[in-house]
Order: C-alpha cells, then structure tokens, then sequence
C-alpha cells in the first residue's frame, strides 16, 4: 500500500529526535559539570573543616594531663576560614567539639544554559571533630 | 513521481547527524566521569602526602596513592599526570596536589567520531596536622 504525501517525513522526526538528543547531551553534561562541582566543594569543606579540627586548646590538654582534646573554637574557625578561597562561607561554626562548615559556589553551565538554567547553586558541608592519639585506624 | 524509498534515502541523510549526537552523549558521558576520578586522584593523593614524615616522602606516598586511585577508576597511567606542592611542610601548613589528565577523544567509545583530546585538571589542598608525630 501507499500513502500519498510522505515525502519528508524522515527529515521532521529526526529533527525532534535531534532536539531530544541534543538536550540529553546538554543533562549529561551539565549533570556531570554539576557532580563534579560538587565534589571539589566538598573536598574544600572537608579539607578546610580537618583544618579547623585539628587546632585543639593546649591548655585544656595540658591541664587535663592529655585527656581532653578539645578545640579552640576561635582558633578553629579561623583556621577553617582561612582555607576557603573563592567559596561563599553559608556557615562556619566551631564549639569545643566540632567544627561545621557549609559553602557554596555558583557552577555556570555549558549546554542547558541555552535553554535559561545558565547556573546551579552547589553547596556542601562538613563537620570535623578533634580526636587525639590515633594508632590504629578506627581506633 | 514515485516517492518508494524516498524514506530510506533520507534516513541515509541524516543518520550521520544522529550518529555525531549520540557520539557526543557517549563522549559527554565518559569525559564527565574521568573529570571525576581526577578529582579523586587529587584528593586521595592529597591525604596521603600529608602523613609522610619528610616533603621527599609526601611526593612518593602522594603519587603512589595517585597511581592507586587512578588505575581503579580505569585512567591511563601514561597521560596522568599528579604534582604536589609540599610547600614548607611544617605541621599546621598545607600540601597542595595538581592533577591533569588527557583524553583522546578518539579512543573514546564513540565510534572514533570526535576529534582532539581534552586536559582535565583538578586541584586540591589539605592540611598538615597541627600535632602530628614524624
């Protein structure tokens, strides 16, 4: 049998399909600029929160003969602060036993932004608590 | 005018074009995760470093480490490359790692379609305890 009139009807379908296409390119991509953003922020927050956790108070140490490892709150949040470079600090705070860090970064986005998402907002947090007298790992 | 196989004629058209998109998410895809296993290799081999008692040794254990992460996620040895900045390695400073690896597009799985190579780069920086024993 034949239907009159199907010419160019290849060329129509395939161009839905490409813009289909085109957008899928566009989510793997862009899904993956976007992972990636975020496991840089947070390796910054992890990394910049050990830094903060591992500024403990000496004297406290010192007068408990080694057996209170807690931190310098002030010390801790500045030297967390210190190490988080061309990131938005959301929050940073330190008490003696811990300190938390949240950051966020605006990532541009290469395809989608022709569709109107020209960026996504990544944030990551971290808490890092001070311990002392690591042996063994799990110890 | 008969218009048998005009279809077919078209669909020979413009399967190149479909073939390039398709190419491009298979492409898209595996560049998107060697991105993510250099960054890996940063960050663990930045981890690894600042347990070293001397900066000679951080560079050996970084890049030993490096080699580990990258082999599990399937990099190629040969086209990465890590460097660590030990800094001044006292206690309380930092080590910083750069990674760069290359992918040849046409070894990707994409049918050898796409030309070039991409440089993925990933940095990390991570601190040195304060109170470590060396």
């Amino acid at each position: 049998m034949r239907i009159e009139g199907e010419s160019g009807q290849v060329v129509p379908m395939v161009t839905v399909m490409s813009l289909g296409i085109l957008v899928m390119v566009g989510l793997v991509i862009d899904a993956g600029v976007m992972f990636a953003a975020r496991r840089d922020l947070q390796a910054t927050a992890d990394s910049a929160a050990r830094a903060g956790a591992s500024v403990i108070d000496e004297d406290a140490y010192r007068a408990s003969d080694g057996q209170d490892s807690v931190l310098d709150p002030t010390g801790a949040e500045l030297a967390t602060h210190r190490r988080l470079h061309d990131v938005e600090v959301v929050k940073l705070s330190a008490s003696p036993q811990a300190v938390f860090v949240r950051v966020a970064r605006p990532q541009p986005l290469l395809i989608l932004g022709f569709l109107g998402f020209s960026e996504i907002r990544v944030e990551a947090d971290s808490t890092a608590r001070p311990r002392t007298g690591i042996l063994m790992p799990g110890s | 005018m008969s218009e048998r196989g005009s279809a077919a004629v078209e669909a020979l058209l413009v399967a190149p074009v479909l073939l390039v998109l398709i190419a491009l998410l298979v492409g898209g895809g595996q560049i998107t995760s060697d991105q993510a296993a250099v960054r890996a290799v940063a960050r663990e081999s930045g981890r690894m470093a600042v347990t070293a008692s001397t900066p000679s040794e951080a560079v050996e254990l970084g890049k030993a480490r490096g080699g580990e992460v990258a082999a599990g996620y399937g990099l190629d040895a040969s086209r990465l490359g890590v460097s660590i900045n030990t800094g001044s390695f006292e206690r309380g400073s930092d080590v910083e790692v750069g990674v760069t690896y290359t992918v040849e597009l046409s070894s990707l799985p994409a049918f050898g379609l796409l030309p070039g190579s991409a440089r993925l780069t990933a940095t990390h920086t991570e601190p040195i305890d304060r109170y470590m024993s060396r």
